[in-house]
């Protein structure tokens, strides 16, 4: 065999190997938790309120804290997305401010979570004294969902070719109406799969929301904005820390796979509008 | 580059063209450091067809595009002199580029019709300002379909999709649309380029039916289009005016001996 033979046989054998390796980490974990899960998985665990510091009873209210946080959260994000998007793609002509646009969001994107946390604990919590409260968490995880949106949004609006702007302006729309009426339109899909991409990170997030929005039991609906609430990671992490407890540690298990499902469910819908919304907005 | 200022001007008091809509006065362009016009003077006649012809980056689409300032939302443009429509200068007399874009219509080399139905893309320049009533919709639809002979293709499926039309049909459609704003003049860029040679010649014939109402300014690359539909015809080169004048001149009795070869053999030593 040649030399070049070789090498696209080591190449080819490579390249398999390592999807073979992701593949099987991401069929094991799920594995593992679907396997586990399912031993406390029924209609009872899913529709009942915690009980026993999360040993018996389900997880009703920890589903509904979850979502309130992130329906919250994607309400405060969308327009501060969308607005960070045109104007980075439409407003900034300089280069080295656009240079700077870029260098904030990925920074934004880098910091830790935690960090989050620490930054909502004592700017909003202590300072400004609102208490833990939910609506601060969501605040917090819509400033974590924030470059993920802004950059997927720039780019559907960055790929539109300019023609369609030159035509546009060609018939004596002005900048706003040229955003509103062409950008807009059919830019809106990678907004919504940002944001669902988003929305499946920020759902399983601990760390920012743990000392400020989050309590551990005996919470059930908020009655007001500064009302904490029951979530499913950290009620995970506190079962999790019961380790002698069987039964909390099988809630654990059972609480992870709900997540894990609504995880699934953001990330489908991503693939599946992102889909139907481009065709829609290339009709 | 040196002006050649004794052949370029046409004289105003030419009897033919006694109505001047739009001309040029010492007009330079640059796109960053690159000279692209040079010091033009033009002069097109209201209404009948201006065709702009000249090589390959001789400025021709750039001139164009300059009239309705279509070029400000290019990166790096820069202009100096004036051109006049009506009077106006459009570089200072117009504040709202919006009003100039809707007296001075323009339609791009590439059909660009918007992701939406037919009579929407219609109506897309109109319903920018105010609500319309159905009737007036319908109206103006119909009105500017039959006007680019686009109404008996279309008239059963108005709220198709635009993109599903031949690109013949969209760049139809793409007049009809700029139509619709009502403008004064309008300004091609190559029109026919991009679609086929029967949609090409539905197109000329259309620009002959318009050129009654409008004063049209078309860029080509085709001296045989220019031939069949010109009334008058300016000669760029290197970004320079060569020459300019009525069809008849140009073609059969040119000043100019690169106007000579380039309408003769689409060839030209600038």
């Amino acid at each position: 065999m040649s030399n070049r033979s070789i090498a696209n046989t080591a190449f080819v054998f490579l390249s398999r190997l390592a999807t073979g390796i992701c593949g099987f980490i991401l069929v094991f974990l799920i594995g593992v938790i679907v396997w586990n899960g399912m031993n406390s998985m029924n209609i009872q665990f899913l529709l009942s309120e915690a009980s026993n510091f999360g040993a018996s009873g389900g997880i009703l209210y920890q589903i509904v804290g979850s979502l309130l946080l992130v329906v919250m959260a994607s309400v405060l994000v969308m327009p501060v997305a969308i607005g960070t998007a045109l104007f980075k793609s439409e407003y900034i002509t300089s280069p080295a401010l656009f240079r700077l646009s870029s260098i904030l969001i990925y920074s934004l994107n880098g910091i830790p979570s935690v960090t989050f946390g620490i930054f909502g604990l004592i700017f909003f919590v202590n300072i400004l004294g609102t208490g833990i409260s939910w609506f601060v968490g969501s605040i917090i995880l819509a400033m974590m969902m924030l470059p993920t949106i802004v950059l997927t949004t720039y780019q559907s609006v960055n790929s539109i070719p300019s023609s369609y702007r030159e035509n546009a302006y060609a018939l004596g729309l002005n900048k706003w109406q040229v955003i509103v009426k062409v950008l807009l339109p059919q830019s809106f899909h990678g907004a919504v799969t940002g944001l669902l991409i988003a929305l499946a990170r920020a759902i399983g997030e601990t760390a920012p929301i743990m000392f400020i929005a989050t309590a551990f039991s005996g919470i059930t609906v908020p009655g007001s904005l500064f009302d904490p609430v029951v979530s499913l990671p950290t009620h995970i992490l506190a079962l999790a820390q019961q380790a002698t407890n069987e039964a909390a540690l099988q809630n654990a298990w059972g609480s992870s796979l709900v997540l894990l499902s609504l995880v699934l469910v953001f990330s489908v819908s991503a693939l599946l509008s992102r889909l139907r919304l481009k065709e829609i907005s290339q009709r | 580059m040196t002006p050649t200022p004794l052949l370029k001007v046409v004289p105003v008091s030419e009897p033919e063209f006694a109505e001047w809509s739009v001309h040029s006065e010492d007009f330079n362009v640059w796109y960053r450091d690159a000279h692209i016009l040079n010091d033009i003077n033009v002069r097109f006649p209201a209404k009948g067809i201006t065709c702009i012809v000249g090589p390959s980056g001789s400025g021709k689409s750039t001139l164009i595009r300059s009239i309705n300032r279509i070029n400000d939302e290019v990166p790096g443009f820069l202009s100096r002199g004036s051109i006049s429509f009506n009077g106006k200068d459009v570089y200072t007399d117009y504040k709202d580029l919006t009003i100039l874009r809707t007296e001075i219509g323009m339609v791009f080399q590439k059909p660009c019709v918007f992701p939406k139905s037919i009579s929407e893309n219609v109506l897309f320049g109109v319903a920018k300002t105010r609500k319309l009533s159905r009737a007036e919709r319908l109206i103006l639809v119909e009105e500017n379909l039959r006007a680019v002979s686009l109404w008996k293709e279309v008239s059963y499926r108005l709220d198709d999709s635009a993109t599903s039309l031949s690109l013949g049909q969209q760049q139809r459609l793409c007049i009809a649309r700029t139509l619709a704003v009502k403008p004064k003049i309008l300004l091609l860029d190559e029109p026919t380029a991009s679609v086929d040679p029967v949609s090409g010649r539905a197109i000329e014939e259309l620009l002959l039916k318009l050129k009654k109402d409008y004063t049209i300014l078309l860029v080509t690359h085709d001296l045989q289009q220019t031939k069949r539909i010109a009334d008058h015809i300016v000669f760029l080169c290197d970004g320079e005016v060569i020459e300019q004048g009525d069809k008849a001149k140009m073609v059969t009795n040119p000043e100019h001996q690169k106007t000579k070869t380039y309408l003769s053999d689409s060839f030209c030593e600038c």
